[in-house]
């Protein structure tokens, strides 16, 4: 288990450009016996460094950065519901847009590997709702694995309609000679041609 | 398409659905059951896996020469798709059309009332 300790202590008013709060040094909260504790210095006062006093530039924005890559790291570890939500979120939002369909297929896969890792590989961090938490892993690798392989039935089901398994005439592979032949021999009908894609 | 076509029986129709690869999920040549999506007795299909057809309308740069009323509602890159061409009897291949929309979805009323 982790816990997080925040300095929310030290009001910003009160800190010194030597680094020294007012009773000459910041006090950090003695850990809770028994946990591991990763220090984060995050809001309100992020830019803070208690060792090396204030700092600037691209020291601030390293640590900001920092904080915040450990700390996702952190709620990643313990929850790994919110990679799972993630990779859930955008391969249902790959459905509606077609352009950043690549990309959100992309960062639902990556987020999934991670998801795997962390509850097969790297089952550190205690999970009171395991089974919840591996039905939720699964469904998930099936929703995207049937996005991949099988759009068009997922994207119907999503839809709110069954997929149909049966044809209805003949999928010709395309001949342009051909086309244009049956195209210009029905000349006294209308005419409609449409290009779509099958996803 | 296919509430279009269901609304509007006349004999006198022919459709070209022509199935292309554009999304990255189109990655596989789609089964026959992928007819079933335009389910009608006037309806041809084809798999055009090199986006043949396409090719040969020009690409999306020529899409404004293609036909003499056009309704696009989204931007192609360079592969014309999801858009649907009416050629009124007598056209031959290689004549505008009288009627360009795109996507077929988002226009279905005017498909519909151009084929009436």
């Amino acid at each position: 288990m982790i816990s997080f300790n925040f300095n929310w202590d030290t009001p910003r008013s009160t800190v010194r450009a030597n680094g020294l709060g007012p009773r000459g040094a910041l006090q950090r909260r003695k850990p809770h016996s028994g946990t591991i504790l990763p220090d984060f210095r995050l809001a309100p006062h992020f830019w803070y460094d208690a060792s090396m006093g204030l700092t600037s530039g691209r020291g601030a924005i390293f640590s900001t950065f920092a904080s915040l890559a450990s700390l996702l790291a952190a709620l990643t570890c313990c929850l790994p519901l919110g990679t799972l939500l993630l990779s859930a979120g955008s391969a249902g939002a790959s459905l509606f847009s077609e352009k950043l369909r690549p990309w959100l297929l992309a960062l639902s896969a990556a987020a999934l590997v991670f998801a795997f890792v962390q509850t097969y590989f790297r089952g550190r961090c205690e999970f009171r709702h395991r089974r919840l938490r591996t039905c939720l892993l699964w469904f998930s690798a099936t929703v995207l694995l049937g996005m991949l392989l099988m759009p068009r039935y997922v994207s119907s089901l999503m839809a709110g309609r069954l997929p149909s398994f049966s044809a209805s005439s003949d999928l010709r592979d395309f001949d342009e000679r051909q086309f244009i032949r049956e195209f210009d021999a029905a000349l006294s009908q209308t005419r409609i041609v449409l290009l779509l894609s099958p996803t | 398409m296919a509430d279009v076509l269901k609304t509007n029986q006349r004999a006198n129709l022919l459709v070209f659905v022509v199935w292309e690869p554009v999304l990255l999920t189109d990655w596989r040549r789609p089964s026959a059951s992928q007819t079933s999506y335009v389910p009608d007795r006037r309806a041809a299909h084809y798999w055009d896996i090199g986006r043949r057809l396409s090719a040969l309308y020009g690409g999306s740069a020529n899409l404004d020469a293609l036909a003499e009323t056009r309704q696009k509602g989204f931007r192609m890159k360079d592969v014309v798709w999801d858009t649907a061409l009416v050629y009124p009897p007598g056209t031959r291949w290689g004549q505008p059309a009288k009627l360009l929309v795109a996507p077929v979805v988002k226009f279905r009323d005017e498909l519909a009332r151009a084929i009436q």
